[in-house]
């Protein structure tokens, strides 16, 4: 494993405790520059992970608490008319980070939900017929409940197609919530800072440089190319979801210490890349009826 | 899913050429060229090489051109060589030394694909004619790689941007599908008669002259070339009774030994009329059937144990016992004969005897008459005088050298009771000289002892070292006999060798290098043995393999009769040839990938971990996961599995060159066979 990569999910591990596999794909989305979405039940530690994570890399970030009265306007921000100069000023709001925590997202009413997601989308914001850029480069950790829950506006299929991964959490270990509950003392996560911002994008691009052979590349186009043809997926991958595939894979490779992406990385990380894009409503990650387990399961990494 | 050779478009072909290109077509002219300049255009070849050199300056400066005036110059060089060449050395030579010429002018202006084809079909002309003259097995393959390695220039053309390496292994394939192609072609493909002669150009004449000065054998034999080669049916004569007869010498004029008119006019009739004699009655004797394959010479002259007959067309009895060419040898020629045993050999014409072997020089050797005098007054018979002198030349102080004295006017007399060492032509000339002085009819025949047994190809090889001269003697009801005065001197030469005879210092001293030389070393004896015979088989087989034997060849494999049945199985032959020669290309240019070589192996190894210990793969699983369900305890099936699954990943999935790939297929293979 890579050293660095080793040293930082450690770090988390120490606040995030038993949930090694989950720090590690968050990881790995970071260092292929994509968007993560948090998903599930309340108190499951999913604002620990992404407030932790976001220290770890050294991003300065702001959170928002997604609510169904928030407007797009407190995300983003807004023009104020200054009497003094007579002209309007604008206000950035907190998406003018390089690192955004957004909480409780499908709390949020739709019109919220996508002047988010299209910044995400196109780094920039318009305010007023001016063109704002964002930082670059800019990070979204959402965060979501479980659709069911009451007071929730769940995200269309195409917004949540821009999260290139979608993790959850599930109830920690017996040992795990043991040693939580046994810490008594509160964490500073200004502690947990493994490295800095721009040690990050050293890291993302050793990990765009990442070798993919021409078999695994078809691979992952085998595995996409399933979901469309056959009926069993209602829903298909995207080209989209090939080059989150991959980006992924790279990442998952590179803090694997290899130098090159195997069918083993793009197993590693495929549930949690295609999970969301095949079936949109919450299922428990890995469980038998998730369509991508069924997609990986008739594709043999051998015969390609 | 294989990879067929991309031949260039049209508009490719006229691209400028590559490197490789011009590579391939010096290696090529190298080898034919050194073959020219061998044969006497050392000139021309010279010319070709400065033009090849000043055409190379290309590659070294883009930007070089030619000056005008040089052009000029070159042209006119060209033509003072072709016309010297033409005035000094006749029309062959000439006509080589234009084309290597214009070989020359085509390279130095060598740009498009259009001269280099035309370079490309003279080389192969001139490598065909090349074999004209070097027919021994060796110089035909280096001449064949010579021809290959032209085509392969075209082909370097057409693969443009090929590595240099890639293109020979390309052309090697396609040469290994022309080769049973092209044997099948020779094999029965009818043999056409030339279409020209080779014109017979008296300086290069090897071998025998048809004129014995004495010392002329003696110089011959300073050379270790082939004269023939001779191949027994059932039996052979015992190596010393290999007296091979070429032709006799019947004038004398004190200093050489001369054909006379007569068998002169023989010789004319042999070659006009292609007419010569039938020895009749000769049935009832003993007899030796033999082949020879002669090296050409440029002359008439054939070989034959007495008393030789041929039945083969072009191959003429001369009344002198002799077989006589009514071709010059202008190429290895082989014939097959008959020798009768026939102690006495009959005169055909006996009322030319005397007048023919009894003539004298006008010059007198004064010693040798007095002494001969004397000897004919003590003995009471012809045979009690003949006996006189052979045991004079035993009984005497006479030696057999390979490099006698220079003799003194009168020659007989010098070497008779002066210098006393001599060749087998001063024992012959002496001995017939002395016989006609007593009135005995006598002459000379040349020709050659003995022979190098091959038991590998059982057959002899004789060399011209192996020349020889002997006498024969004629007396009424007797006939013809043999009598060899060498014998009585240096009794080795008959009964062993020339080597044994002189020694091995003196032995081809001052000839070319040869191999026989050091025949003490058994390892070079065998391999110089081993080459010999692979030459002789060339010879034999390739070579000779004219329409009689093709006839024959295809008589054997056919059958004599032609039926349906024949036919259908003919041409069924020649399906499963073709198919054959398909599916051996298709073998031979299947894409050799390792990306098909990698699967098999993988397939292979899940296989063998299936059935060797149980554990099958899952569709999903990859080789590495396959550890995760082996049994802990098994450590010596996981670190074989890991290193296994780990070279298989390294070979499919990372980034590697072909040589490093090729060299981790080669331990996947050991790791899988150890499994």
């Amino acid at each position: 494993m890579d050293k660095q990569c080793q040293q930082i999910i450690k770090k988390i591990s120490q606040v995030v405790i038993g949930k090694e596999e989950q720090v590690r794909l968050a990881l790995a989305c970071l260092l292929a520059k994509g968007h993560l979405l948090i998903e599930d039940l309340p108190g499951m530690g999913k604002t620990t992970l992404s407030h932790t994570l976001a220290s770890a890399v050294g991003m300065s970030y702001n959170r928002v608490q997604f609510t169904s009265d928030l407007l797009p306007a407190d995300i983003i921000g807004v023009s104020i008319f200054k009497a003094d100069t007579h002209e309007f000023k604008f206000h950035p709001g907190p998406i003018f980070s390089q690192l955004l925590l957004a909480d409780e997202i499908n709390r949020a009413s739709p019109k919220t939900q996508s002047a988010l997601l299209e910044a995400m989308a196109e780094n920039q914001v318009s305010v007023d017929g001016t063109t704002y850029p964002l930082e670059s480069p800019f990070f979204v950790i959402a965060t979501q409940n479980p659709q069911f829950q009451s007071g929730t506006y769940p995200l269309p299929e195409s917004q949540l197609d821009r999260f290139l991964m979608r993790i959850s959490l599930g109830f920690p270990p017996h040992q795990a919530e043991l040693s939580m509950l046994k810490r008594q003392t509160q964490i500073d996560l200004s502690d947990y800072n493994c490295i800095s911002y721009e040690e990050l994008a050293t890291l993302q691009a050793k990990v765009e440089s990442i070798y993919a052979s021409d078999e695994v590349l078809n691979y992952i186009l085998a595995l996409v190319n399933l979901s469309r043809e056959s009926r069993d997926f209602p829903l298909s991958l995207s080209p989209r979801a090939s080059l989150a595939i991959l980006a992924a894979a790279k990442a998952w490779a590179y803090i694997d210490g290899a130098e090159y992406v195997t069918p083993d990385h793009v197993q590693a990380i495929f549930l949690a890349v295609t999970e969301h894009r095949l079936s949109p409503s919450f299922v428990e990650s890995g469980s038998t009826d998730s369509l991508s387990v069924k997609l990986l399961n008739s594709v043999d990494p051998t015969q390609i | 899913m294989y990879k067929q050779i991309q031949l260039a478009t049209h508009s490719e072909i006229n691209q400028a050429l590559s490197f490789n290109t011009y590579i391939f077509l010096l290696l090529a002219s190298s080898v034919v060229m050194t073959y020219q300049a061998m044969e006497n255009n050392f000139e021309a070849v010279a010319f070709f090489v400065f033009c090849a050199l000043i055409r190379s300056l290309y590659w070294l400066q883009s930007d070089f051109r030619l000056n005008q005036l040089f052009t000029y110059l070159i042209y006119a060089v060209s033509c003072f060589l072709i016309s010297t060449k033409f005035v000094s050395s006749g029309i062959l030579n000439g006509l080589f030394s234009l084309l290597i010429c214009l070989q020359a002018l085509t390279i130095i202006k060598l740009r498009h694909f259009r001269e280099l084809k035309t370079l490309v079909w003279v080389h192969l002309f001139l490598t065909a004619a090349s074999l004209l003259f070097y027919l021994q097995i060796q110089h035909a393959v280096l001449l064949l790689i010579s021809a290959i390695l032209a085509l392969a220039c075209l082909l370097a053309h057409f693969l443009a941007g090929e590595h240099f390496k890639q293109v020979l292994n390309q052309m090697l394939k396609l040469v290994l599908i022309a080769l049973p192609i092209g044997i099948v072609l020779f094999l029965v493909m009818p043999k056409l008669p030339p279409l020209w002669k080779m014109p017979k150009v008296q300086s290069q004449t090897r071998g025998l002259q048809d004129e014995l000065s004495l010392g002329d054998l003696a110089a011959l034999s300073q050379s270790s070339n082939l004269a023939f080669r001779a191949s027994f049916k059932d039996k052979a004569p015992e190596i010393n009774q290999l007296y091979w007869r070429s032709f006799t010498l019947q004038h004398f004029d004190g200093t050489t030994w001369r054909r006379n008119r007569y068998m002169e006019s023989w010789q004319a009739v042999a070659e006009k009329k292609r007419q010569g004699l039938k020895w009749n009655n000769l049935q009832d004797t003993d007899f030796f059937e033999y082949q020879i394959i002669t090296e050409a010479s440029f002359q008439h002259w054939l070989f034959g144990l007495d008393l030789a007959t041929s039945h083969q067309i072009g191959v003429l009895s001369l009344p002198d016992f002799g077989l006589y060419a009514a071709e010059p040898l202008t190429k290895r020629f082989q014939y097959s004969a008959k020798s009768y045993v026939i102690k006495n050999l009959p005169e055909y014409d006996t009322v030319n005897i005397d007048k023919l072997n009894l003539q004298l020089p006008s010059h007198k050797n004064p010693k040798t008459a007095e002494w001969v005098l004397n000897l004919q007054q003590n003995s009471n018979s012809d045979d009690d005088f003949i006996n006189k002198v052979l045991t004079h030349f035993n009984q005497q102080a006479f030696y057999y050298s390979l490099k006698p004295q220079q003799l003194t006017y009168p020659l007989i007399d010098d070497f008779m009771f002066n210098t006393r060492t001599g060749f087998c032509e001063h024992y012959a000339s002496a001995f017939t000289y002395i016989m006609r002085l007593a009135g005995i009819p006598a002459r000379v025949v040349v020709g050659y002892l003995g022979g190098e047994y091959n038991p590998a190809g059982d057959y002899y090889s004789v060399y011209q070292f192996d020349a020889h001269a002997w006498s024969e003697i004629w007396q009424a009801g007797k006939g013809w006999q043999r009598v060899d005065p060498t014998l009585y001197v240096a009794p080795q030469r008959i009964g062993v060798n020339l080597q044994h005879a002189v020694g091995n210092d003196e032995f081809l001293a001052e000839g070319d290098f040869s191999l026989i030389k050091y025949d003490q070393f058994v390892a070079v004896k065998t391999a110089r043995m081993l080459l010999a015979n692979l030459d002789y088989q060339w010879t034999r087989w390739v070579l000779n393999y004219d329409t009689k034997t093709q006839k024959n060849f295809l008589k054997q494999l056919f059958g004599d009769t032609n039926n349906m049945w024949q036919s259908i199985i003919l041409i069924a032959l020649f399906f499963i040839l073709f198919a054959m020669i398909s599916f051996f290309s298709w073998w031979l240019f299947r894409a050799k990938n390792s990306r098909s070589e990698i699967i098999k192996l993988q397939d292979l190894a899940l296989n063998k971990l299936n059935t060797h210990y149980g554990l099958a793969k899952e569709t999903q699983q990859t080789p590495t996961q396959l550890l995760a369900i082996m049994s802990s305890e098994d450590t010596e099936l996981i670190s074989r599995w890991q290193r296994i699954s780990l070279l298989i990943e390294e070979i499919r999935f990372s980034e590697l060159t072909e040589p490093a790939i090729k060299i981790k297929l080669k331990q996947l293979k050991v790791l899988i066979k150890n499994l």
